[in-house]
């Protein structure tokens, strides 16, 4: 029982607003506020392309341009839920006082850092034309904003799910702490898919952030994304958001208990 | 629909065990005897607010205020029952939520107008008026975190008030602010009212409930204990309880009731009423309450410019008696027994007392003043709390003709005293002239003389019972318990004074010997006086 109705245009104001407010908090006062948000993930790039290329002499071609076209997507990806996890729990006031149990909360955090994201973006394409050689596809102009949707459709139901269990069970938060790290070396994000032995190839080939990032990748290196890759991810975003969905429908009503 | 909020049978119970964890989950590790164990927060609890009225929602803490206002709101589901807004709710609870330290109270209001349900457009439309109501124009673009905390409730408030909410749900926040501002609230909320929106308020301020609300309940342990118009919900509220958890603040603001039996002695009567007057500080917080015999006009009808004096007038009855009817006829949170020869000798006396009445948290105590007679010796001038008086049940039994009540009194606070409760309070520096035989013996003896000397003393044996019951309801007050457990049984058996005084175990011993020796010297003193006057029923 809600008691503030709300409008689908006044929720999408709503999560403007704060969508923006985290953004100025992240930016203001720092002069250099969006080099440092370039610079941590170029730098992640940096140490992986020194350790796989020039240690351990990986041998793929354009090798960084193929991390720094996987990274950026991983970072949206994994901040977003990460911060999405704490969502209910930060916010624990706002529930409690204005019954604000409200999937929008999670939603903002992954639209903050998709946000990231897109502002990075000319970077990341400088990257790739210019350290990578390859050329700029118009295709990208509506090919982006299509990923950058079905990303949303895909990491939002995560970011939701553990949301509210993160409200129920406090240690969903520092399970995520490990559980990521794990996660990126388990998806080809360093490596490419085709070094992976043959009994566990086909397993790789099922992972849904394999397929994510590989669309990216394929957008980014090869002109155009890989339409299978897509679809795969679509299909896992759909079946994500109904588990979430049955979620929410059975969690909501009780986190303003339990947080 | 006329009714703006209906609540029907809501229950609520909380689980009473800690959350698990995963460890816990994984180990099952909840234990067996808690897993059921819940606590009712709300039992069976119906609220009908009409359109346009203001009910006031009043109890001690933790008794479900805040439950109910969560299940209103939708913050939490009720275990049964149902809540129904019809309408826009909007609230503004204690916790102070909504607010971002590094953004600019421009962007808060902006965002928190968009949490309480406005749009971007309303928001923009109104932004001039509640930056006019906040009276903080000029600071609405520094950072939230640079206001004061008081300033961050005026701009709460203003955005509340001028949301389009036809709901308002209000927790304990008028308290905030100084007094103008909170003026300038309480009279926004009246319009508020005035143009049909309904309004909930949570509040420990009995005054605010009785002035803004229509009709109020009081919750106790998670149901509606009391309900009806809100002033007088609210002013049985407060009699029932003036105790723990009430501030020092208010405690600073106590009434004190000086009792004051009289009898043919008009000068001495005065001259304490000025002295009354001229040591005190806050002369307008004290009251004066006379019992007069009404065989004694000269006693009658007293006044003194600029002190509330009231006298009773009343039949000759027992010392009892006479001090009781002034309680009865008294309001003060501080009750002060008094005798018409004294003189207050020390200025500023009664903020002494309210400054000893708020230290003592759950206001229970026995103090005296210096009499400079009996000193530290004898409560000869017995200062009370209106709890005390509550729990004491009769403080001054009507029982006692003419002595004893002192001992009484002081007997029952030497019992709390060896349960481990010293709550006698002896005020050396507070002087109450005791003038006793210097006044005119006279008058003294053609007064008080007839009365039987030892009569009073049979009666203070007899009722140790009484006063163990007494100290059972001020421990059980004290530590906080429903009802009181009995202390030890009274032992049947030795001869009374013996039982009373040195086999006493619910006293301390050193009161043990002294009340033995006190005894013994009177009946001495009986024996040799003869027994001529003794005999009266």
């Amino acid at each position: 029982m809600p008691s503030v109705e709300r409008s689908p245009r006044q929720l999408a104001e709503f999560l403007y607003l704060l969508t923006r407010q985290e953004l100025k908090a992240r930016y203001k006062g720092r002069f250099l506020g969006y080099v440092w948000a370039l610079a941590h993930t170029f730098a992640l790039a940096f140490v992986y392309w020194i350790a796989f290329k020039i240690i351990m002499g990986l041998d793929v071609t354009n090798y960084s341009v193929y991390l720094v076209a996987g990274m950026f997507p991983w970072v949206w990806m994994s901040v977003g839920v990460t911060s999405a996890t704490r969502s209910f729990v930060v916010n624990a006031l706002l529930i409690k006082e204005m019954g604000l149990a409200h999937a929008i909360l999670p939603l903002s955090n992954v639209m903050q850092e998709m946000a990231h994201f897109v502002l990075a973006l000319p970077a990341v394409i400088a990257w790739v034309v210019l350290a990578g050689g390859y050329d700029a596809a118009i295709s990208w102009l509506w090919q982006i904003p299509l990923m950058l949707v079905l990303q949303v459709a895909f990491v939002y139901p995560i970011a939701l799910g553990f949301a509210l269990a993160n409200a129920y069970v406090r240690d969903i938060e520092y399970l995520l702490g490990i559980g990521f790290p794990l996660l990126f070396f388990a998806t080809p994000m360093v490596y490419p898919i085709s070094i992976v032995p043959e009994p566990l190839h086909d397993w790789f080939e099922l992972n849904p952030l394999h397929a994510l990032m590989q669309s990216w990748r394929s957008l980014f290196m090869e002109g155009a994304l890989d339409p299978a890759q897509a679809a795969y991810v679509a299909g896992w975003a759909l079946a994500l958001a109904a588990v979430a969905w049955t979620l929410y429908r059975k969690l909501a009503p009780r986190v303003g208990e339990v947080v | 629909m006329t009714h703006a909020v209906v609540c029907e049978d809501l229950w609520k119970s909380y689980r009473l065990r800690r959350p698990v964890g995963l460890k816990g989950m994984l180990l099952g590790g909840v234990p067996r005897d808690t897993r059921f164990a819940r606590h009712w927060a709300l039992s069976g609890v119906n609220v009908i607010v009409t359109r346009g009225q203001a009910l006031g929602v009043i109890g001690p803490n933790g008794s479900g205020k805040t439950t109910l206002l969560a299940i209103l709101l939708g913050a939490i589901p009720p275990d049964r029952g149902r809540a129904v807004l019809n309408g826009r709710a909007a609230s503004l609870l204690e916790l102070g939520a909504g607010f971002q330290g590094h953004l600019t109270g421009r962007e808060n209001v902006y965002l928190y107008g968009s949490i309480l349900g406005m749009t971007l457009e309303e928001i923009r439309s109104r932004y001039e008026q509640i930056a006019e109501f906040s009276e903080m124009e000029a600071s609405l673009d520094r950072p939230l975190r640079r206001y004061s905390a008081g300033m961050i409730a005026r701009l709460r408030f203003s955005v509340i008030i001028h949301s389009p909410a036809d709901i308002l749900l209000i927790d304990e926040v008028l308290t905030v602010g100084d007094a103008r501002f909170q003026r300038k609230c309480v009279d926004a909320l009246r319009e508020f009212k005035r143009l049909g929106g309904t309004l909930i308020l949570v509040s420990h301020d009995m005054e605010e409930i009785a002035s803004l609300c229509d009709d109020a309940i009081c919750l106790d342990f998670g149901s509606v204990v009391d309900e009806g118009p809100a002033r007088e919900v609210a002013a049985r509220y407060q009699d029932r309880t003036i105790g723990p958890g009430q501030s020092q603040a208010q405690g600073m603001n106590a009434r004190i009731s000086l009792l004051l039996p009289t009898r043919g002695r008009p000068e001495l009567l005065r001259r304490f009423l000025e002295s009354v007057l001229a040591r005190s500080e806050r002369p307008e917080l004290v009251e004066v309450v006379v019992y007069a015999d009404a065989d004694d006009p000269t006693s009658h009808g007293f006044r003194v410019e600029g002190l509330e004096v009231r006298t009773i007038v009343g039949p000759r009855a027992s010392m009892g008696d006479y001090n009781t009817a002034c309680l009865e006829g008294s309001h003060g949170d501080i009750v002060v027994l008094a005798n018409d020869d004294v003189v207050i000798q020390t200025r500023g006396w009664d903020q002494k007392l309210r400054e000893m009445h708020a230290a003592m948290q759950d206001r229970v105590y026995l103090a005296y003043p210096n009499d400079l007679f009996k000193g530290r010796g004898l409560s000869a001038f017995p200062i009370l709390s209106r709890t005390v008086c509550r729990l004491l049940g009769e403080p001054f039994p009507r029982a006692y003709r003419g002595a004893f009540i002192d001992y009484h009194l002081l007997d029952i606070f030497k019992r709390l005293e060896r349960r481990g409760h010293p709550r006698l309070i002896y005020l050396e520096d507070v002087v109450f002239e005791h003038m006793h035989y210097r006044t005119g013996k006279g008058d003294f003896d053609a007064i008080y003389g007839k009365r039987d000397r030892f009569g009073d003393d049979d009666t203070f044996l007899r009722m140790r019972g009484e006063r163990n019951a007494a100290a059972a309801r001020l421990l059980a007050a004290i530590e906080g318990e429903a009802a009181p457990r009995p202390l030890a049984a009274a032992a049947p058996t030795p001869p009374e004074l013996l039982k009373v005084s040195l086999l006493d175990s619910e006293l301390p011993v050193s009161w043990r010997l002294r009340l033995f020796l006190w005894f013994v010297a009177r009946n001495l003193a009986r024996l040799v006086l003869g027994r001529g006057r003794e005999a009266r029923p």
